[in-house]
């Protein structure tokens, strides 16, 4: 019953279901794109920054692991 | 024992060829030195603090009507455009000297380190030159958000620059006298790796402040 209630609430006034400030922007709202487009990027900003932090750790594990095979055949192919 | 975990094995084995401790202990060499580890989590921490500067900028630029404001002089993008390429051809020698104190090439390691010097150093006195230009058309830190915006983002990357020479200098010091080969190259990998920072940053802040 108070889901109905709410249901027909948020049916009849979608306004109040914003759950933002930055939410149900009027179209022209520079000012809140603008925010939008800045929050988004922000959020993409630790990700990134793990993901490229990441690539490196793992490049030089990698280099790491190689190498030692490299020179072992190397010294066998001096041999 | 499956195929797939005879292949594996040896990627997970440790790392051959160890080192000494002071207590005589024989031990394994990490992958990744402490050196090079606090180097990486000072660039994640550098990006966040663009990723900030960056978002406010956007705020800013996205929200204006116009830009740049009506009174205040445009971004010279000429020359900003021949600085970028200074710049990203400087990440390239410094690619070729990690690559010369791998091989253990004492003089090829001197030149392309000496090079990727003078090239930041240029691009300092370019964008310090342009500064000058530009304080005497008006624009200060005191015009409005454009001009702070400006000088902030792009003073910051500059610092970031200064600092990333002066480092330069000193590990070309050190390399001047012979210390770096092919087994001690950590302190050329760790300049490479903020120096690649500061030049893999810059296009963003070019496209976004110079251009956008």
């Amino acid at each position: 019953m108070g889901i109905a209630m709410a249901g027909a609430l948020v049916g009849a006034v979608p306004r109040i279901a914003d759950a933002c400030a930055m939410c149900g922007l009027p179209p022209g709202d520079t000012a809140g794109h603008a925010y939008n487009a800045s929050v988004l990027f922000m959020l993409a900003g630790p990700y990134f920054t793990v993901l490229a932090i990441g690539a490196i750790v793992f490049a030089m594990w990698k280099r790491a692991h190689r190498r030692p095979r490299a020179d072992a055949a190397t010294a066998a192919s001096r041999r | 024992m499956t195929a797939t975990t005879a292949k594996i094995r040896p990627l997970l084995a440790p790392r051959r060829g160890g080192y000494r401790d002071s207590g005589g202990e024989e031990r394994e060499r990490p992958f990744i030195s402490s050196g090079m580890l606090a180097v990486l989590m000072l660039i994640g921490s550098e990006m966040m603090l663009f990723s900030g500067l960056i978002g406010s900028f956007l705020i800013f630029r996205l929200s204006a009507p116009f830009w740049p404001p009506p009174a205040l002089p445009r971004l010279p993008l000429n020359v900003t455009w021949a600085n970028t390429f200074v710049l990203l051809f400087s990440a390239v020698t410094m690619y070729l000297a990690v690559r010369a104190v791998h091989r253990s090439r004492q003089r090829l390691l001197r030149r392309w380190l000496i090079v990727t010097a003078v090239l930041g150093t240029a691009f300092l006195a370019v964008q310090g030159s342009e500064w000058v230009r530009l304080v005497a058309h008006g624009l200060t830190l005191k015009s409005g958000s454009y001009g702070g915006t400006f000088y902030l983002l792009i003073g910051c990357h500059g610092l970031h620059v200064t600092a990333a020479v002066i480092w330069l200098v000193a590990v070309t010091w050190v390399a001047m006298r012979g210390r770096y080969n092919a087994h001690n190259a950590g302190g050329v990998e760790r300049i490479a790796a903020f120096w690649f920072f500061v030049c893999a940053i810059w296009p963003v802040l070019f496209e976004l402040v110079y251009r956008m």
